[in-house]
């Protein structure tokens, strides 16, 4: 099978998804992820706010890249994500307000989500605007779907049921363990979820180390 | 020098940048905003009265049907229960009597004293006048939850003073109309006269103040010297 070429528009944005999952591989992000996945709306709505703050600021940051000196690089990062944040928590307040109450505090700690500033400082600030809008559509969406992921297994054996925006997608008739809902549930079932994606790396390597080697 | 004024006016025009962005969407974000924290709260104290709009002061909520005439109140009232604090809000009409209550926040025993929050507990206040207000066993018509006494207890008296609270706002606001029409009638002397007797008295205190602190001061020296001897 022909190997997606790593320079190629198109890696910078499927990379975001599973090889260079920004929770999973990155390992970034992961308090509003412990926080809030505990249900699929809370997923979603978290998910659909960071990716539009992470585009925002990759583009705006990635077109100034050339025009802003390296020594005040931090302090322009975080004006211009806290801007972006807080418009996403004024539209938020005013259009959906019962997600926003939901996520609660989370909304402002998006701020200080490691992924959109780890993602300004390492990629955004040294390669095009392009190559920045891809970067940042992959890892939201790859932020969004390991929400998903943790939130719709928390959420079944935390309730017995999958609900999204009001419909009842799954419902089993097991007893609800209610751990899962809270925080000691989080840590273990990201600890199993992070294991898991290091096993399937680590053999995906074995087997591209076994074919390099012939 | 030059170099950090080009920092400078970098982090200048970046930030004027975001405060326009920000100003514009907040200019369009927060009527809409308001709105919709006004929409909650009018949906939270329609649970407990009937009215077109309300009011906020300090202590209650005034209620107001659809012509703007005030046909009750809305207070919110903490009442000791037996393992926390039972918050209440209650809805009450112009005569004192109860239109609505609703327990807001509570942490009592599951099964036993957190059954006030149920409506077959709660339903019997309304309607109800303060002096049928108390338990059955304090000798009035409120049927506690059974093994719970404290616990409805708790939430009677929380209601007897939304009562009693709203009946001294009335009064109050009677009284505040009085004093008004009083003041109007006569032509202020009498509070000229008032606010002199007043500074007299403060004058003397002072005195009074000044001299006891001359004989403390001097009662301390006395007892100094003693101790020399």
């Amino acid at each position: 099978m022909k190997r997606m070429t790593k320079q190629g528009n198109w890696w910078e944005l499927a990379k975001g998804l599973f090889a260079e999952n920004p929770v999973f591989c990155i390992v970034l992000g992961l308090c509003p992820t412990l926080a809030i996945s505990t249900s699929l709306d809370n997923a979603l709505g978290m998910g659909a706010a960071a990716t539009f703050v992470l585009l925002g600021s990759n583009i705006f940051i990635s077109a100034i890249r050339n025009k802003t000196p390296d020594k005040i690089r931090i302090p322009i990062f975080i004006v211009v994500i806290a801007s972006f944040v807080t418009i996403v928590s004024l539209l938020m307040q005013a259009f959906t307000p019962a997600l926003n109450k939901a996520l609660g505090i989370y909304v402002p700690l998006i701020v200080v989500n490691c992924i959109i500033f780890g993602r300004a400082e390492a990629f955004a600030f040294k390669n095009n605007v392009i190559k920045s809008t891809l970067d940042a559509i992959g890892m939201g969406i790859g932020f969004t779907l390991s929400l998903l992921l943790i939130s719709s297994i928390r959420e079944f054996l935390g309730t017995g049921a999958l609900k999204l925006i009001g419909i009842t997608l799954i419902s089993a008739p097991i007893e609800p363990a209610m751990v899962f809902i809270l925080a000691p549930g989080a840590l273990l079932v990201m600890g199993l979820l992070l294991g898991l994606f290091a096993h399937l790396r680590n053999r995906k390597y074995e087997k591209t180390c076994c074919e390099v080697k012939g | 020098m030059n170099e950090t004024l080009h920092l400078g006016i970098t982090l200048m025009v970046i930030s004027l940048t975001a405060g326009v962005a920000l100003a514009i969407t907040n200019y369009y974000t927060s009527p809409i905003i308001e709105s919709q924290k006004e929409r909650a709260m009018k949906e939270s104290l329609s649970k407990v009265i009937e009215a077109d709009s309300f009011r906020e002061t300090n202590n209650y909520s005034e209620a107001y049907d659809e012509q703007g005439n005030a046909i009750g109140k809305v207070l919110k009232v903490a009442a000791k229960g037996y393992s926390s604090i039972i918050n209440v809000m209650v809805g009450i009409d112009k005569n004192n009597k109860i239109t609505g209550i609703e327990v807001i926040s509570q942490q009592e025993t599951p099964g036993l004293g957190a059954k006030i929050k149920e409506s077959s507990f709660l339903q019997q206040f309304i309607g109800k006048t303060l002096e049928e207000l108390k338990i059955k066993k304090d000798g009035g018509k409120i049927d506690a939850v059974t093994g719970a006494t404290i616990s409805s207890r708790a939430v009677t008296n929380g209601v007897r003073q939304a009562i009693e609270q709203s009946m001294g706002i009335n009064q109050t606001s009677e009284s505040n109309a009085e004093q008004i029409t009083n003041d109007d009638s006569e032509n202020g002397l009498d509070n000229e006269k008032g606010f002199e007797d007043d500074n007299e008295s403060d004058e003397e205190e002072i005195e009074e103040e000044r001299d006891e602190i001359k004989e403390a001061d001097e009662s301390e020296d006395r007892e100094d010297d003693e101790e020399d001897d």
